[in-house]
């Protein structure tokens, strides 16, 4: 206890998160979600299709066709701005995550309240050569991050990185 | 040398087969109960209740073998070497689960009505921030409850180098008392009527009317309620037959409330010990908790005008938790004298010093918002009703403007009252202008925070902020973003501290 210091902290001058230069993630992440969607609206065209075959009233086919269509053309949109705002950034002592266009969200998850780090690939991910980072904290499924669309062998590296700075804070 | 306790795989007692029975047998019928009910209505032929009957044979024959070789399957001892607590079980499937003695939290005892029946008691050990769930054992005998319990504290005590203050921690008992109280009768009483009568009030009005609507629907053509109804004067016209018809539903929801707190907070003890915490509860199953500061991750203290008069405030204590199922550690201790409320607040939290307070208000943006939803929802309600009723058009006008000026006084004065106060220590959230709630975390034991910056915030410059902990989270909406610095100290705050935070 000698070397325990009380001093009062200057608020102002402490390190601002904003201020971290995030780190885009892979534009191969990019594909992904854009070979989802289109996997995701073709069949709901080819839904279309068979009832088009099955000849139900066209007028019917007709709007739920431009539906799809709208709500399509928003969810293009809308990926390629989630992409833009997708970013992580690593701290001395925390790990920072950031997403969402409409909502833009950034997660802070200090190192000494990490619980365990994992890398996960689906098929995709393994055909693009992307994976992605999960870190997860006692705080509840909300406060869990995963970071998509990283090389895997940064992914790799970051897991080692944040497992290491768990190992030096229990010692 | 004989071999150490618990150390070869062990099966529940065996009078744990029928309780395991039973469990499944409720499991199954809360699922089914709305099908039970058609029957019951439904006036069923004899060749049905046969079936049905034949059915429920089959199925009591077929739970029964389930729960006996669950019962077999279900196996669970201490690994000494492994320094870890190993359960297996599953009947179709078998799983295993293997906790470390430093996972461990809390290890509890419980005796539901059924358990007290058949004498056994059940254990639940808790972990927090592993991935395995907590683990609870159905049925099993008080003295080797105690044993495992006992055992089990004590491994994972020495288990934890770390802190060496707060390893002293379970040999409570031969501590002394620093305080005790126990809560009597009449404060029950209080809790019981002051406390969601409008919610036994609800549940009354829906047994009534759906009783009243099946009664009707069943002697609709029969002469005999005619001549009956004609007997009696029609309740709904005169007035007195209102009012007495209220006042008896009034104090039937009391009634019920009331029960329901001597069933749940019968024999309310808590008792201080130099580190230690005990609450002790409830009727039908006893429940017994120590709470230690660390453990502590939220603290919740509700009021309403009417509980206060009467000194009364409800402590909500979130401990330490590994999954999402918030419910489960979260205990609640209604009642509570001011004098008592400060007391335990000393014990959990000693030290409160702080070199500042800021205290944060939302941007009035957020009342509209809000005001904007529910005013969207009650136009909604009113056009179902609408098209739903034959009702005067008029009458709904009217109904409906009355509806839109209390929802707005009410989301003005819930805006009023939301608070976020920073400290060094605290961070504290107040909300609910009529029960007002005062929820409170240590800075130091937050997990992680997420800042969101919705789009049409932006312009504004305002966030919304979530404090995730492990007993749930904490947020707080539309504040400017001058409160950044402070979560920046936040931040600081966590990562400088080397304090366990469980």
């Amino acid at each position: 206890m000698e070397n325990f210091t009380n001093e009062s902290v200057d608020i102002s001058s402490l390190p601002n998160y904003e201020e971290v230069d995030f780190r885009p993630i892979s534009r191969k992440y990019l594909i992904k979600t854009l070979l989802q969607t289109t996997g995701f609206f073709a069949v709901l065209l080819i839904g279309c299709g068979v009832l088009f075959y099955l000849e139900w009233n066209s007028t019917y086919i007709f709007g739920i066709l431009l539906v799809i269509l709208v709500w399509f053309a928003f969810m293009f949109w809308n990926v390629f701005k989630l992409q833009k705002n997708y970013g992580f950034a690593l701290r001395e002592k925390d790990i920072l995550y950031r997403r969402g266009f409409i909502v833009n969200k950034t997660t802070v998850i200090p190192f000494n309240r990490v619980q365990h780090v994992s890398t996960t690939r689906g098929i995709l991910d393994k055909k693009l050569g992307i994976a992605t980072l999960e870190i997860f904290t006692a705080g509840g499924s909300g406060s869990d991050i995963k970071i998509p669309g990283l090389e895997p062998d940064l992914a790799l590296r970051l897991k080692e990185a944040v497992s290491k700075k768990l190992a030096a804070d229990v010692s | 040398m004989s071999p150490k306790p618990f150390e070869n795989p062990q099966r529940q007692s065996e009078i744990g087969v029928i309780l395991i029975f039973f469990l499944t047998l409720y499991k199954l019928f809360r699922g089914l109960w709305a099908i039970a009910a058609y029957l019951i209505f439904s006036t069923p032929s004899g060749k049905t209740l046969l079936y049905v009957g034949l059915g429920l044979t089959v199925l009591g024959i077929l739970v029964f073998m389930y729960s006996y070789v669950y019962y077999r399957k279900f196996q669970f001892h201490i690994d000494y070497e492994n320094e870890s607590f190993v359960l297996q079980k599953g009947v179709f499937s078998s799983e295993v689960i293997e906790i470390p003695f430093d996972k461990i939290q809390q290890v509890n005892t419980e005796q539901s009505l059924l358990q007290r029946l058949t004498n056994v008691h059940k254990l639940v050990i808790d972990t927090a921030g592993g991935k395995e769930k907590e683990v609870s054992i159905h049925a099993i005998s008080k003295t080797k409850a105690n044993q495992l319990s006992a055992i089990l504290m004590e491994a994972k005590e020495s288990s934890q180098t770390e802190a060496e203050v707060e390893t002293s921690t379970i040999s409570a008992e031969k501590e002394g008392i620093v305080w005790s109280y126990k809560m009597d009768i009449l404060t029950l009483l209080k809790i019981g009527i002051s406390s969601n009568y409008f919610r036994g009030l609800i549940l009354i009005a829906v047994f009534f009317s759906s009783i009243y609507q099946e009664l009707s629907r069943w002697f609709q053509d029969s002469e005999i309620l005619d001549s009956y109804m004609t007997d009696l004067p029609d309740p709904s016209n005169s007035v007195s037959g209102l009012l007495l018809a209220g006042i008896v539903v009034l104090l039937g929801s009391i009634l019920i409330t009331v029960i329901e707190v001597f069933i749940k907070y019968f024999n309310l003890k808590l008792q201080r010990t130099k580190s230690n915490l005990q609450l002790q509860m409830g009727l039908k199953t006893n429940r017994k908790v120590s709470l230690q500061p660390r453990r502590v991750q939220l603290l919740q203290i509700k009021s309403n005008p009417v509980q206060k008069c009467l000194n009364l405030h409800e402590m909500q204590i979130s401990l330490a938790n590994s999954e999402n199922s918030l419910g489960k550690s979260k205990i609640k201790i209604p009642g509570l004298g001011k004098e008592i409320v400060s007391k335990v607040n000393t014990f959990l939290y000693p030290e409160e010093k702080s070199s500042f307070q800021e205290i944060f208000k939302p941007h009035i943006i957020l009342f509209f918002r809000k005001l904007f939803i529910s005013i969207l929802m009650i136009s909604v309600a009113f056009y179902v009703l609408f098209l739903l009723v034959q009702l005067n058009f008029q009458t709904l006008v009217l109904l409906a403007v009355l509806c839109f000026i209390g929802m707005t006084i009410y989301q003005f004065l819930l805006f009023k009252s939301l608070r976020l106060h920073i400290s060094e220590e605290f961070i504290i959230k107040k909300h609910g202008f009529w029960s007002s709630v005062e929820g409170r975390l240590e800075t130091f034991k937050i997990q992680a925070i997420t800042i969101r910056e919705p789009y049409f915030y932006q312009k504004r410059d305002l966030v919304n902020i979530l404090f995730h902990t492990a007993g749930g989270d904490v947020s707080f909406h539309a504040v400017h973003k001058d409160i950044l610095p402070y979560i920046n100290f936040v931040f600081y705050k966590i990562e400088s501290s080397e304090k366990n935070w469980m």
